[in-house]
Parts: C-alpha cells; sequence; structure tokens
C-alpha cells in the first residue's frame, strides 16, 4: 500500500488536490490533502468516485473498431494502420485540412500540448475556435479590467457582503461554501441571483429570481440607484476608472419600473440590493459561468462587473471581481480567451478553425475541403456542444471517426474507432486551475489497465507510421516512457526558479507571483491602463456597444410569442462535470435518471403532476423525461441539468442551437426555449 | 460512557452527498437504499420555510434499541469501537428493528431479505481512522471525534420519546431564517396538505400480514374468555383452530428470512416481539390442548391470551410517539375488550368503552381526510351495528358487522403508524 499525492485534471473551479492509496496497480482510497488551503477537506464525490472510475467493468480497455454496427477488439497495430493509411490518404487526396481534429475540456494538462504538436506535423488540420464554457465573461472582464485574476479563494472570509450572481457552488465549486459559511459566521450578508433556489442559497439573507437574460439591466438599474444615491466611490472612479461619465449618462436613462417588469424582480427588491451594494466596502461579487452563455452574455457580465467598479471593490481585502482566477495558468503563451480566437494569418499551418458554437453547421458546411474525418479527445461534443442532432449528423456524413474515449460516451458511438484513453492515475502532468493559486502535479500511480496507452504515445506510434521527421518527432513528441514524460515535464518546469517534479510530489505550489490581493497595485492591462466601462475595443472587436448594456436575448418567450414559453436552464449538478461521471454506479445510486424540474405553477397549466413522463421540446428537438416539481424555481423556467447523454435521453442540447455569444466566441446555448407537454399513456 | 461519535454542523452541509457515496464506495453497492442518507427538511422547498440538511447512518446508540429489540439476538456492540452491528446470518428480515430506529438506519436489503446497515467502518476505527463518510465530507459538515462522549452532549435527533443514547452531536443552525425572496412569484403555488415538512417517516400500511395476525389474535382472545368456549362445538373447534394456524402462517410472510423463524423467540428478555411470539405460541397451544385432549383451566388460557395482546401492543410502541395520549382506538386491547363485551351482551359496558375509543379518535385528529372518511366509515358501521341491536337482527349479522367496524380501525392503526422523523 502506498500513497501518492495527486490532483483533480477536470474543468472545475475546485481542481481538488487529493492524496490516493494504491495498493497491487488499483486505486484503493482517495483521502484529503490539508496542504491545499482551498480545498483542505478533500474532493467532492466526484472525487470520489475515481475509485470505482479507474476499474470500471465498463471502461473501454482495448482498441475497438466498428464493424456492421458493432464495436470489435482490435490491435494497437491493425488500429494504428487503419488511421495512419487514412490520414496519408485524406493529406495526399484532399489536403490536410479535411480532418478536423477535436479536444474538449476533459482533462487538463501541460501534455495536451503535445496532440497539437502532432497534428502541426502532419501538415495543420482543421480545428475548433471558441469554448463552450465561459469566453464571454473571459472576455467581459479582459475588456474591463484588462485580465482574468481574482483574489485568492480564502480572501472572502474578509468579505462583508458576498454576493452570488448566477453561481450556485454548493454544486460546482462546493470549497467555495465553506470560506461563505466561515464569512457569515463572522457576520458577512450572501446575496444571491438565481432564478432558482439552489443549496448555495439556503443560508443567504435575499434571494432574487430574476427572468433569465435580464441580469445586464438588473445591474444597471441597481447601478442607477446607487450612483443617484451617491453611494459610488468618487476617489477609485477619478484614479482608476475610465468612461464613468459616459456610463453614468446612459445608467441615468434606465426606467427603474420598466426594468423591474423586464427583470420580474419587484422596485424595492431593486433597490435593496442597491441598498447592499451600496452600502459596502467589502464585496466580492461571483457571477456564474452560465448568465454568459446567453447571446447577450459578454454584455451582462459587463453590466454586473459595473457595480464593482464604481463602487471601487476591486483591488482590496475582501473585495473583487471573482469570476476567473487564471494566476496559475503560467506555462500559457497565451492566455484564454485569447487563445480561443479563430485563426490569424501568421499562424496558418494548424489554424483552419471552425466554431465550436455552430459545431454541426460548419462541419457539414465546411468546403474546400469537405470535411472527411475527424479525431476527438478528451471531448464529448455530441452531448455537450449545442445542437446534438445537427454534431451527430455532420459525424454521419463523415467517412471516418476517432474517438479516444474511457467511455461509450454518445461521440465515442459514433467513431469508427475508439481509442481507449488513460485516466488521470495512469500519466503524470502539470495543471493549474482557474479558482486556486496552485500549480499540481497529477502523478501517475498505476500502470494503464488493458492495453490502454496515453495519447502521448499514441502520437509517437502514429508520427512514426505516417514517417514523420525523426528529429521533428523527436523535438515535439515524448518518447513512450515515464522517464521521458517526467524530462518533458521537467523542462516546462525548468523556466521556473524552485518549481521541480520532486517538490510538486510532495503537494501543490502556490504559483510564481500570484497576488493574494488581485489588482493589489492597480495596474490594469487595458489600452487605456485604467478600468475600462468604456471600451473601444469591446466596439470595435464585438460590435457591442461601448458601454455596458443590456441587449435582448435572440431567443426567449418574450420573442417567440408563446410557442414555446418556458425558459429551459441547463446548469451543472453535483453529480457530473458535464457529461462525466454519471455512468458510475456510485452515482447512478443517488442519481439514477434524467428529470426536468419545474414549477407546479407552470406544471398545473399543463395538468402535470409530480412524476409524471412529459414531452420537454421545440423546433429544435424533445427530450422525453420525468417531472420533479421544485416550488421554489421561478415560474416559467424549466431545469435540465446538463451532462445527460442521449443515451439516456436526457442531453438537453438535443433542444439547443448553434450560436455564438456576443464576444469571446463562446456558446449561446443558454437561450432555449421549450415546452412541456405531458406524455399520455396509450 | 462511550467512545467514538459523529459530529454534525447543520450550518455546514449542502446536501453534497458525498458522504453517501463516500459510503458506498467504503462498504460496497448498497442495494436500493444507501446506508448513510441526507434527510433535508422541508425537502420540496417550499418558499419561505428554510431547508435544513441531517447526514445520518446510525448513531451507534449506547442505548440502541435495534439491539434492544432484535427478536432474534442478531444485533452485537463492538465493546472496543462502540460500534452496533448486525449479523446478517441471524437477522429473520422481521424488519423490527427498523421500527425502533429512530434515525431509519437498519435497512432491509430486498435480494437476500435480511438487514444491512452501517457498520462505524469499525475496522477503520480498530486502526484508529475515522469512518470513510467523516474522513470523506468537503465542507467539515460531517466530522468525528474518538473522544470519550460527555453524556450531554447525545443528541436527540428526532422526537423520539426514548433516549438511546445516539454517538452523535450536532451543531445546531444559527441562521434558520430563509433568505428574504419576493413571495409574490409563489402565490399561485398550491401546496399540497400531504408535503412532507419533517425529515421523513415509514408508513406500515404494507404490512398486511400483521395487520391480519393481530386482529386475528384479538379476535380468537376475545372467544377464548367468553361462554362460547364452555362447550364448543366442533364447527367451532375446527374454525378456532384452523384460523389460529393460519393467521400464524400468514404473519410468517412478513419475515425476510421464513426458515429462520424459530429465532424469533431469542430474545424473551429484552424484545416485546419474541415475547408476542412466545406467550402467542403458549396461547394457542393450551387452547389446542383444552379443545382436543385436557381441559385447561381458562383462566389460564385467557391470560396467555392477554399477555399476547399486551406484547403486540407495547411492541408496535415505539411508533406511536406521535399520538397526544399515546393510544390509538385500533389498539388490540382495546379491540378484543370490545369484541369480547359484544359477545357476551354487556351492551352498556360496550357502549362506554366504544365512547372511550371515540374520544380517542377525537383526541389524536385525523391525519388527512382519506383517514376522515375511514374513520365516518368506522362509526357509520357502528351505527348500523347498534340500529340492528335494537331491531333485534341475527346475531350473526350484528357480529359480522361489527367486526367489519373493528378491521377498519385496525387498518387506521397501521394507516396511521409511522416513524416520525421530526427533530
Amino acid at each position: 500500500m502506498k500513497t501518492y499525492n495527486t490532483a483533480c485534471p477536470r474543468n472545475c473551479y475546485s481542481t481538488c488536490s487529493f492524496k490516493v492509496v494504491v495498493e497491487n496497480n488499483t486505486i484503493k482510497r482517495i483521502e484529503p490533502q490539508p496542504l491545499n488551503k482551498a480545498t483542505p477537506e478533500g474532493t467532492c464525490l466526484k472525487g470520489l468516485s475515481y475509485i470505482e472510475r479507474v476499474h470500471s467493468k465498463d471502461r473501454i480497455l482495448y482498441p475497438l473498431q466498428k464493424l456492421n454496427g458493432e464495436f470489435v477488439r482490435i490491435s494497437w497495430d491493425e488500429a494504428l494502420t487503419t488511421i495512419s493509411n487514412k490520414l496519408a490518404t485524406y493529406k495526399e487526396k484532399f489536403g490536410t485540412h479535411s480532418v478536423l481534429y477535436y479536444a474538449a475540456s476533459g482533462m487538463s494538462g501541460l501534455l495536451n500540448e503535445v496532440s497539437t504538436n502532432f497534428w502541426k506535423l502532419y501538415g495543420g488540420v482543421t480545428t475548433v475556435y471558441g469554448n463552450l464554457c465561459w469566453p464571454a465573461g473571459l472576455e467581459a472582464t479582459r475588456l474591463t479590467l484588462g485580465e482574468n485574476k481574482h483574489n485568492l479563494p480564502w480572501d472572502l472570509e474578509n468579505a462583508k457582503l458576498i454576493v452570488l450572481w448566477g453561481k450556485n457552488p454548493a454544486e460546482s465549486n462546493i470549497h467555495q461554501m465553506v470560506y461563505i459559511e466561515k464569512a457569515q459566521r463572522n457576520g458577512t450578508k450572501l446575496i444571491v441571483i438565481d432564478p432558482r433556489r439552489t443549496p448555495s442559497t439556503e443560508r443567504a439573507d435575499m434571494l432574487l429570481q430574476p427572468i433569465p437574460g435580464t441580469d445586464g439591466l438588473l445591474a444597471l438599474a441597481v447601478a442607477k440607484i446607487i450612483i443617484e444615491n451617491n453611494k459610488h466611490n468618487n476617489v477609485f472612479i477619478e484614479n482608476h476608472v475610465q468612461g464613468f461619465e459616459e456610463y453614468k449618462e446612459a445608467v441615468n436613462e434606465i426606467n427603474i419600473e420598466k426594468a423591474s417588469m423586464l427583470c420580474g424582480i419587484p422596485v424595492y427588491l431593486i433597490q435593496k440590493l442597491a441598498e447592499y451594494i451600496g452600502g459596502t466596502d467589502a464585496m466580492t461579487l461571483i457571477p456564474g459561468y452560465g448568465m454568459q452563455r446567453y447571446s447577450n452574455g459578454g454584455q451582462t457580465i459587463r453590466c454586473l462587473l459595473s457595480l464593482s467598479v464604481i463602487t471601487g471593490n476591486i483591488g482590496k481585502k475582501g473585495a473583487c471581481w471573482h469570476y476567473a482566477n487564471l494566476q496559475s495558468y503560467i506555462f500559457d503563451s497565451i492566455k484564454e480567451p485569447e487563445s480561443y480566437y479563430p485563426s490569424n494569418e501568421n499562424d496558418k499551418p494548424n489554424r483552419r478553425s471552425i466554431s465550436t458554437a455552430r459545431l454541426g453547421s460548419e462541419m457539414s458546411n465546411t468546403k474546400n475541403p469537405k470535411l472527411k474525418m475527424v479525431w476527438v479527445e478528451r471531448g464529448n461534443p455530441i452531448a455537450q456542444n449545442p445542437d446534438s442532432k445537427g454534431i451527430i449528423n455532420a459525424f454521419k456524413e463523415l467517412d471516418f471517426v476517432v474517438v479516444v474515449e474511457q467511455f461509450m460516451t454518445d461521440t465515442a458511438r459514433e467513431a469508427d474507432i475508439i481509442l481507449p484513453a488513460k485516466s488521470m492515475f495512469e500519466q503524470s502532468d502539470i495543471i493549474g486551475s482557474y479558482w486556486n493559486p496552485y500549480i499540481q502535479l497529477k502523478q501517475k500511480v498505476i500502470e494503464p489497465p488493458g492495453d490502454v496507452l496515453p495519447e502521448t504515445d499514441i502520437y509517437y506510434y502514429l508520427s512514426h507510421k505516417l514517417m514523420f521527421p525523426q528529429e521533428e518527432i523527436n523535438k515535439h513528441i515524448p518518447k513512450p516512457s515515464d522517464d521521458a514524460i517526467d524530462n518533458w515535464l521537467e523542462k516546462k518546469l525548468s523556466k521556473y526558479n524552485g518549481l521541480s517534479l520532486e517538490q510538486l510530489k510532495k503537494g501543490p505550489i502556490l504559483a510564481i507571483g500570484n497576488e493574494e490581493i488581485a489588482f493589489d497595485n492597480k495596474t490594469f492591462k487595458t489600452p487605456s491602463g485604467k478600468i475600462e466601462l468604456f471600451s473601444i475595443a469591446a466596439k470595435e472587436k464585438w460590435g457591442v456597444s461601448e458601454l455596458p448594456t443590456y441587449d435582448i436575448l435572440k431567443e426567449s418567450p418574450s420573442i417567440n410569442k408563446g410557442r414555446f414559453p418556458l425558459f429551459l436552464m441547463s446548469p451543472v449538478t453535483k453529480n457530473r462535470i458535464h457529461s462525466q461521471f454519471g455512468n458510475l454506479d456510485c452515482i447512478k445510486m443517488i442519481d439514477p435518471n434524467p428529470i426536468v424540474s419545474m414549477s407546479p405553477i407552470d406544471a398545473e397549466q399543463r395538468s402535470i403532476v409530480d412524476g409524471d413522463q412529459v414531452r420537454v421540446f421545440n423546433n429544435r428537438g424533445e427530450i422525453k423525461i420525468t417531472v420533479k416539481f421544485d416550488y421554489s424555481i421561478r415560474p416559467g423556467n424549466v431545469v435540465i441539468y446538463n451532462g445527460y447523454w442521449n443515451s439516456e435521453g436526457g442531453s438537453p442540447n438535443l433542444l439547443s442551437e448553434g450560436r455564438e455569444t456576443d464576444m469571446g466566441h463562446g456558446a449561446a446555448f443558454h437561450d432555449n426555449t421549450v415546452e412541456v407537454e405531458k406524455i399520455l399513456n396509450k | 460512557m462511550s467512545y467514538n461519535y459523529f459530529i454534525f454542523d447543520e450550518n455546514r452541509c449542502v446536501n453534497c452527498e458525498a458522504c453517501v457515496v463516500a459510503c458506498v464506495l467504503e462498504n460496497g453497492q448498497q442495494e436500493s437504499q444507501t446506508w448513510r442518507n441526507i434527510f433535508s427538511k422541508n425537502k420540496n422547498k417550499l418558499p419561505g420555510l428554510p431547508l435544513i440538511n441531517l447526514s445520518l447512518s446510525c448513531n451507534h446508540c449506547d442505548e440502541a434499541p435495534c439491539l434492544k429489540n432484535c427478536p432474534s439476538l442478531a444485533y452485537t456492540k463492538d465493546d472496543v469501537t462502540g460500534a452496533v452491528l448486525i449479523n446478517s446470518d441471524q437477522c429473520l428480515g422481521c424488519g423490527y428493528c427498523i421500527w425502533q430506529c429512530p434515525y431509519e438506519s437498519p435497512k432491509l436489503n430486498p435480494i437476500n431479505n435480511v438487514i444491512e446497515k452501517c457498520n462505524f467502518c469499525n475496522d477503520r476505527l480498530a486502526q484508529g481512522k475515522m469512518p470513510s463518510c467523516a474522513m470523506a465530507c468537503p465542507t467539515g459538515a460531517l466530522g468525528f471525534s474518538f473522544d470519550e462522549m460527555i453524556s450531554g452532549d447525545h443528541e436527540s435527533v428526532t422526537k423520539s420519546k426514548v433516549d438511546t443514547k445516539p454517538s452523535i452531536k450536532i451543531n445546531r443552525i444559527n441562521k434558520l431564517a430563509p433568505p428574504e425572496i419576493d413571495d409574490s412569484l409563489f402565490s399561485d403555488l398550491k401546496i399540497p396538505s400531504s408535503i412532507d415538512l419533517t425529515y421523513s417517516k415509514l408508513s406500515l400500511i404494507k404490512e398486511l400480514p400483521l395487520l391480519i395476525f393481530t386482529f386475528v389474535v384479538s379476535l380468537l382472545v376475545a372467544v377464548s374468555a367468553s361462554e362460547i368456549m364452555n362447550s364448543p362445538s366442533i364447527l367451532v373447534t375446527i374454525m378456532f383452530i384452523t384460523t389460529g394456524i393460519a393467521s400464524a402462517v400468514i404473519s410468517m410472510y412478513h419475515l425476510g428470512k421464513k426458515r429462520r423463524f424459530f429465532r424469533s423467540v431469542l430474545n424473551i428478555h429484552g424484545s416485546w416481539l419474541s415475547r408476542e411470539i412466545f406467550f402467542f405460541t403458549l396461547y394457542f397451544i393450551l387452547s389446542v390442548i383444552d379443545l382436543l385432549f385436557y381441559p385447561v383451566p381458562n383462566f389460564i388460557i385467557v391470560l396467555t391470551g392477554l399477555l399476547t395482546l399486551l406484547s403486540i401492543d407495547l411492541l408496535y410502541k415505539p411508533l406511536q410517539w406521535k399520538w397526544k395520549y399515546q393510544w390509538h382506538s385500533g389498539q388490540v386491547i382495546l379491540i378484543t375488550t370490545s369484541i369480547f363485551l359484544l359477545l357476551n351482551g354487556f351492551l352498556i359496558p360496550l357502549l362506554i368503552v366504544m365512547l372511550l375509543r371515540l374520544l380517542i379518535n377525537f383526541t389524536n385528529g385525523f391525519d388527512n381526510k382519506q383517514n376522515l372518511i375511514l374513520i365516518i366509515m368506522r362509526y357509520s358501521v357502528l351505527a348500523l351495528v347498534i340500529t340492528f341491536l335494537l331491531m333485534d337482527y341475527h346475531p350473526l349479522i350484528i357480529v359480522v358487522l361489527f367486526l367489519i367496524g373493528e378491521v377498519i380501525d385496525r387498518f387506521l392503526f397501521y394507516k396511521e403508524l409511522n416513524l416520525m422523523k421530526n427533530n
């Protein structure tokens, strides 16, 4: 029995450190690692479930090839020969851009760079630009503050007011709840703004439940009241803010009564929110990532952020804009969101790119050359990208589909060849976090089961099959050995004094140069060097207003005139990271079947009772699913958690449209309206 | 004094279920019900009411009612760690411990039909490690102490009148008021009266074999005490014996492990269930001897019958906390008395007893509409009985009608029996 330090590489705020106990090449136990100050009590239930996940009976352990609709086991040599022949043929006949390389956020790590290296050596392929998660908010923040960073997680304890705006940390970032609870014990007020009553709201002082997509207007209405009552921070604004006068003029135009009606929040509660926000000098405003997945997402985030700006709640203890903290991303040459932008001319070889938000239609419509093949790794686009059906169709039109996967996901089912993917315990890598400030090593602690090979090995063998120049291979793709991987990582670390694998094996290390209080020095990397409420770049780059504005959604019940009168919200659940984990027995035990939550008020109008089977549908598709009553959700909204698989009948992307956000090339799949109808028993 | 206890902080639990999953991963897949569960007060999230979570499994009580009342002595307590453990090889699957436990800790495994439950991660405790659930909690809501428990810290988690001395200490919620919201959003909300604001409850209405058995026993004892048994006809003798055997067999249907039924009398010392079975067996054997072979003094038969009835009523006692005076008009002792009085024509005392039972009904109140309808039915039948009595109808019709009323009452008793998991 041996214990190792490691960290969870999932697409999750918390990025927990933990200890893993290994015996006979088996993961026996997951234990807390108190050295990580942000996650000292240990992982969430998903982290615990690695014990099952790694050794799951359902895990794909061998290369599989689809023959007559059935997957059969093949050898690595067969798999790699088939793939390399295909790659060579496509390159020769149609050009390398006929191959789409699609990678998502399934596992983070520096070694993911090797994949890109391979495809560059191949000659450059089609890739996707944009990101499904957070780019609209990142871009909104970058335009305003110049950088995406925030105070360290534990600074929350110093806040006097915490506003969770569209964030539900109890399910998406549970360790944040620890600091919120600590702060509350010292008298900090907690306000939550969310159409739902989530587990994060239970101990709040106030819960405002706006109509989805109107958060920007709510923020501007609050701003107007704050400025009218002279509760804004004039000194801070004078020294550090550009464009306040224009902003003030614009918010002055807002009619509070009208805003109240559009947001669905009574005037007295808007005023109360303004009193809370205007009445404190230490507000930490924590926006979630859901709001910026609407078509007006970027502008919404700029509106929210303006509240922190005008009240001077940036760059001091207990006060920050807590959106994304990229301080541990020290190895990235281009940071998000800029790394998501489509190709520019001087990066030609590897960059014909198509929009990830419109993946299905763009895959189908891409010409010169048409797409012939897709390679998918670390992702499950069929369940997770908008317009599931469009993506399935696009996959079916292709000649050849390769998916690197651990489980038989919706995307894996569409593959011609599935290559078994490593688990996090089967190859070392280095990860950062977008919430806590640590650099962490996730160590290799077991040998991969079955015929599993890490992606780096797969690419190494493939590059030999394709006869890439040996010196290029040596330069860009590590050899298939633990030592080669360690050397490769060590080389990355060597740029930073004091970072080494040996040291990281002992536990998490604070990122070099991280700031406890972000923007403490009031340096803002914007064109003007100040916080930009008025951003010329916003207009030039994205065609939105220079100022934060409330823009109406592309799709909402009021626009489609009652055909689809309900908003479909598709937030994350604690039981999954997007489409990962939900297939495991220990998760199925507590979350067995997809459900749609709805208000009994909406249900009654449709003669639906708790537990009924219903059809949730719109003009794009339908889902047959069980109803669960939610007595506290704002009527007019229904919820299907994101991450259910199509194969279990529940991916909300069966209903979403491929659409980009107003900035940052995000996916606006939260503009999604539906109707719900009872399925009558025959 | 005991060592080792859970510490739960209501302020920190956000129902993340890491403890539940940790338990499943530690102890293996758990059939249909997990050993540890989060009980949420106001789990339906009714607006304007707070929602409070409580993570519960076995609290390894110092005075564990499951252990004390198990008829087959399948439970033991580890002297060193304090763990209350079930030996599944000895379990009958009768489920009596489920009624006894105020925390819903014992679970009936539907595959092998025996009880399984939290074992305190006893092997881990023996190595000085805390249970997996407590170690896993990412918010620090569920903690653990290896120290000696101070007697004042035993936290009564439910309204249980029995202090089981659970090994858990609870830090209560600081902020009880739910967040301020816009109530007008929910003005059209219809909240069904059946909605459960308490932690949860267990209904016994599905226990039909037990209803039949206990009702038949009360009928038989009433008959035994009546004149009719002084010189019974062959028909009465046959009916008496077949009914008795049939009801005993039916009652066994409620056991998970029918072949282990003989173990059910092992705990006469501590369990009313064992006593019930013991006294009933004695009563029935004596009755059969009396009927077929050799006269047994009637008072001995009636005494063993009464002891059976007493055992029945007392074995349901842990389920009766909700009733104001802890009486129900459908208890067997009242049913037997009433039937006895009717069979022997003591109409004035019968009237008094029936009025008393009516009074009990009213003081207990009515849970819901359905129960009210049943009570109205029950007393309508009684009114019919009285009418027929006055009109001198055939006694058989009167007795049958009367018994129908009694069955309804016994049905109501089962229907209203539930474990209140109220804090």
